[in-house]
């Protein structure tokens, strides 16, 4: 009784504890600048590899106009920056994602075509992809997002005013093909500021601001299994809601946006969970000028949100933003300032890593010297040690020292039996030392825990296994370049490379393939950072072998091209009427000290052209492979040659736009029979279009099985296909005809029911 | 088989009728407005309809009726607007309470059961099924002459089918309308 009477009397004092176990207090770093210096950068959009390495890319000024940078950081370090833009045009508003290999996808908004388009680019192992014109319409496109689901499909919406208010524009590239773009606010006056997410199914999030009345409200849209759902209105309110941001975990979908009203401005969030979505909740406070919230999920379905902030009293002080951050762990934490500086801080992203930490970028300083600052929040990290192989007596010391925390803080251990065989009695010698020992009392496998905290924050838990028997150790080798220059270093790392229990390694490096004439050697090749420098022009195939003393691994190969020159070209535009004039710029990356003696162009249409920068008018209709052959300066004349197929299509009329379908019923009153509507619009291009010709093809059939269903006149932008049989969908494309009987090439919209 | 039990069950109430006391048989001409929403697109508000019916007194007050009507009507497909045409022939029994208000006049009330047969046919296809329902009724009996009387009906009527899969429709409505009654 007297027991429970305790209990009863420091229940709050109790819970306290739990919830101080509960919610990690995790800290945050001081900011530290990640942009090259000397460029004023701004809006910030980044991504997190499987390395935990930071893909950041955003709008730079150089040489008098906007580009676009892609900057790669690693534990707060930038490790190089490149120009992925690099047009006459200013380039704005940047989006990234990554595919499954960690390969970056970008696009962003141009405007050196003279109006404003979506461009694409992406990164593999053959280099960077020349840019492609995404949204391709007469209209200015504008705040692009980019996402990547598990097959590597790539889904990028944007605001497009082509067909004259602002509207949400959707595209994807599936199956090596892009699909015709959707509009999805169709009945919605103004649209802006989408922002979009996959989940684990691959279905589609899409969330945006618009307005039907002159009020702005946030809407959301979704594609699962190849169908929309309704555009709904999540945050019906009486205020202008706007610059949504967007994340699904679990099958739930968080929303955060800005509600605003005259001068004062909030940051609201609602969720999707089970069926039904909940009254937003104003989550950053009385403070009245919060704006750009930014959303993150990790594990366990915790929340994160970061917004900037103007905390300034007066109305006649000078703004000073700072990025303000929130956390929701079974209830709203408080908020804390992550930036706290004196210049303004604006366009915050927040991501969660692969070890549950969280990374912040935003834009930091003036319009002339603004920098793009990050910031990590940060646990201590355990490490039990490797695992070792144990016999019944032995007597087994484990190592907990290289367990670290990355703000240098003193940590603490806690050793624990997460299982041992059964009838062991062993016991560990100190489970709050460094390297507690223990003896193997009963022959098996003993799994031991390790916790450590730094004070403040706790780690996530490692465990070290002692096993009974040896396992081979494994080998992994990474390299600094997968595609170099001959002659060019290539750092060869194997400390990825372990074994299961814990021996020490040692590294063999070897050649299994090269080049016929190639002699190279790797460098120190039986430690465990060797470098290598190819000699050659072709592939190698490297192989690193691990031994702990006793068995050695599988071997692990490592593939690189390497090549005497890289060289590439970029072209004004891909696609015109007849003639079209198209102006090529040439462009060599090499380390040889020899010098470029000539270029010369095969423009594919039976001319050529010299010099670095050439124009060339094409006047025939037809696709035209371009070739650039680039001579070096030497006794003897040795030429690189790049050829890029199919690059240039001159036609004489363009295919319509904004080809769509919609499945449609048509009703009497015992029966219903689908039918397909298709639309279009007309290309603004075009100057004597007679009739648009509409195809079909079913969902399994091949691009050669496309059937004419139609042909409409030139007035005509829709048409309703009544044949439908019973089929999983349609390929739809609809082309168009001139005066001269010219068809155009394929416009392409798919339906799936 | 419930069908057929329910139009014996019809023949027989009419044989009834033939040999029981007071008896009325007349003609009916009324409109009939279907309320489900997928009709109104394709045939508009609704159509005359017109039938015969038969009643007799079975208790002091209590009537029982049978009739057989006849409804049509023309429309277009919502989409395509193809010509299609619908018609029912509903077969209802029920039975009412008068209650008299003057001399020669009483009001009515009651309900029953109905099968409705319904027919739809476009330019590619054919619906041709059967449905239960019911119905409540109300209405004005005036006698005009020793034979002659006037019925002033009003009937609300249920009948949910389901002729394809996702497709689901109700037949019944609200339906007014006059029969002259002639007594034997």
């Amino acid at each position: 009784m007297n027991v429970l009477k305790f209990l009863k009397s420091k229940i709050v004092l109790i819970s306290l504890f739990l919830l101080l176990l509960c919610f990690p207090a995790w800290s945050w770093k001081i900011p530290s600048s990640i942009s090259p210096p000397q460029i004023p950068c701004q809006e910030p959009k980044f991504a997190v590899d499987s390395y935990n390495r930071l893909h950041v890319v955003y709008s730079g000024e150089h040489s008098g106009n906007l580009e676009i940078f892609y900057s790669v950081i690693y534990k707060g370090k930038l490790l190089y920056t490149i120009n992925i833009s690099s047009n006459s045009g200013d380039s704005i508003s940047s989006s990234i994602a990554l595919d499954s290999n960690d390969n970056p996808h970008i696009v962003w908004v141009d405007s050196s075509l003279g109006n404003k388009d979506i461009f694409y680019i992406y990164y593999s192992d053959e280099g960077w992809s020349f840019p492609v014109n995404v949204s391709n319409n007469p209209g200015d496109s504008e705040n692009p997002k980019i996402s990547i689901d598990s097959k590597n499909n790539i889904h990028i919406v944007w605001e497009d005013n082509t067909n004259g208010n602002y509207q949400i524009f959707y595209k994807r590239y599936s199956n090596e093909k892009w699909f015709s773009i959707k509009n999805l606010s169709q009945d919605i006056t103004e649209s802006h500021n989408p922002c979009i997410a996959v989940d684990r199914e691959n279905n589609l999030h899409i969330a945006w601001s618009g307005s039907v009345s002159g009020i702005y409200d946030i809407y959301y849209v979704k594609r699962t299994k190849g169908k929309w759902t309704a555009v709904l209105n999540i945050s019906n309110s009486s205020q202008e809601s706007i610059n949504p941001s967007l994340e699904v975990s679990n099958g739930n979908i968080y929303v955060v946006w800005e509600e605003k009203s005259d001068s004062n401005s909030h940051i609201l969030f609602t969720k999707y969970s089970e069926k039904k979505w909940i009254t937003p909740v104003n989550i950053s406070g009385d403070y009245t000028k919060s704006t750009h919230p930014s959303i993150a999920i990790s594990n366990g379905s915790n929340v994160h949100v970061v917004w900037a902030e103007d905390r300034t009293e007066s109305d006649t002080s000078e703004e000073n933003y700072d990025i303000f951050y929130r956390s929701f762990y079974n209830e709203w934490l408080s908020i804390k300032n992550i930036s706290d500086n004196s210049s303004n801080s604006k366009n915050p992203e927040i991501r969660v890593n692969g070890e549950n930490h969280l990374d912040v970028v935003w834009e930091d300083g003036g319009d002339e010297d603004s920098v793009i600052l990050y910031n990590r929040q940060t646990r201590p990290v355990a490490r039990a040690g490797s695992d070792k192989k144990g016999e019944k007596g032995d007597f087994i010391r484990l190592e907990g020292s290289k367990s670290y925390d990355p703000d240098g803080e003193k940590i603490n251990y806690h050793w624990s039996f997460k299982s041992k065989p059964e009838g062991s009695k062993a016991e560990l010698s100190d489970p709050y030392a460094v390297d507690p020992s223990f003896t193997i009392d009963v022959a098996g496998t003993y799994v031991i825990e390790l916790l450590v905290d730094d004070s403040s924050d706790k780690s996530n838990p490692d465990t070290v296994v002692i096993y009974d028997e040896n396992k081979p150790p494994v080998a992994v080798a990474t390299s600094d370049k997968t595609v170099a220059l001959i002659g060019e270093n290539i750092k060869l790392d194997g400390s990825c490379s372990y074994d299961p229990n814990g021996d020490s390694l040692s590294y063999l490096w070897s050649i299994k393939s090269r080049p016929r004439w190639s002699t190279a050697i790797i460098s120190n090749n039986q430690s465990e950072n060797p470098s290598f420098k190819p000699d050659c022009a072709g592939e190698y195939v490297l192989q690193l072998v691990v031994n702990d003393g006793e068995l050695d691994s599988d071997p692990f190969e490592l593939k690189m091209f390497v090549k005497e020159y890289a060289i590439d070209f970029s072209c004004s535009r891909t696609t015109g009427l007849a003639p079209l004039t198209v102006n090529f710029n040439a462009q060599v990356f090499t380390i040889s000290s020899h010098k470029i003696k000539n270029y010369k162009w095969d423009f594919g249409d039976g001319r050529t052209g010299t010099g670095k920068s050439v124009s060339h008018t094409y006047l025939k209709p037809g696709i035209y492979t371009v070739s650039l052959t680039v001579i070096e300066e030497n006794d003897e004349e040795i030429s690189y040659r790049i050829t890029k197929e199919n690059l240039i299509e001159v036609v004489k009329v363009f295919p319509p736009l904004n080809v769509a379908v919609e499945r449609m019923e048509d009703r009497s009153f015992t029966h219903i029979k689908y039918v397909n509507k298709i639309t279009w619009s007309e290309n603004p291009e075009n100057e004597d279009v007679v009739k648009y010709r509409i195809y079909r093809r079913g969902f399994n059939q091949n691009d050669d099985e496309f059937v004419l269903i139609a042909t409409v006149n030139g007035n005509t932008f829709e048409y309703l296909d009544k044949e439908i049989g019973k089929v999983r969908g349609y390929v739809y494309v609809v082309t168009s005809v001139d005066s001269h009987g010219n068809e155009s090439s394929k416009s392409e919209y798919a339906i799936e029911w | 088989m419930r069908k057929y039990l329910f139009i014996i069950f019809l023949c027989v109430s009419l044989i009834i009728n033939l040999y029981s006391g007071e008896k009325k048989a007349g003609f009916y001409l009324g409109f009939n407005h279907l309320s489900d929403s997928a009709f109104k697109d394709v045939y508009g508000n609704g159509n005359l309809i017109y039938g015969a019916n038969f009643s007799y007194e079975v208790l002091n007050r209590i009537d029982i009726w049978t009739s057989i009507k006849y409804f049509s009507d023309t429309g277009e497909t919502t989409i395509l607007k193809e010509k299609v045409d619908f018609r029912i022939i509903p077969l209802s029994i029920g039975a009412k309470y008068k209650i008299e208000v003057d001399e020669g006049l009483e009001t009515y009330f009651g309900g029953g059961g109905d099968l409705y047969f319904y027919n739809e046919k476009g330019s590619d296809f054919n619906t041709k099924d059967s449905q239960w329902g019911f119905h409540l009724q109300g209405g004005i009996l005036a006698k005009i002459s020793k034979r002659l009387q006037l019925d002033f009906n009003f009937k609300f009527t249920r009948v949910k089918s389901k002729p394809e899969e996702n497709v689901e429709i109700n037949l019944g409505g609200v339906e007014g309308g006059i029969s002259i009654l002639f007594l034997f």
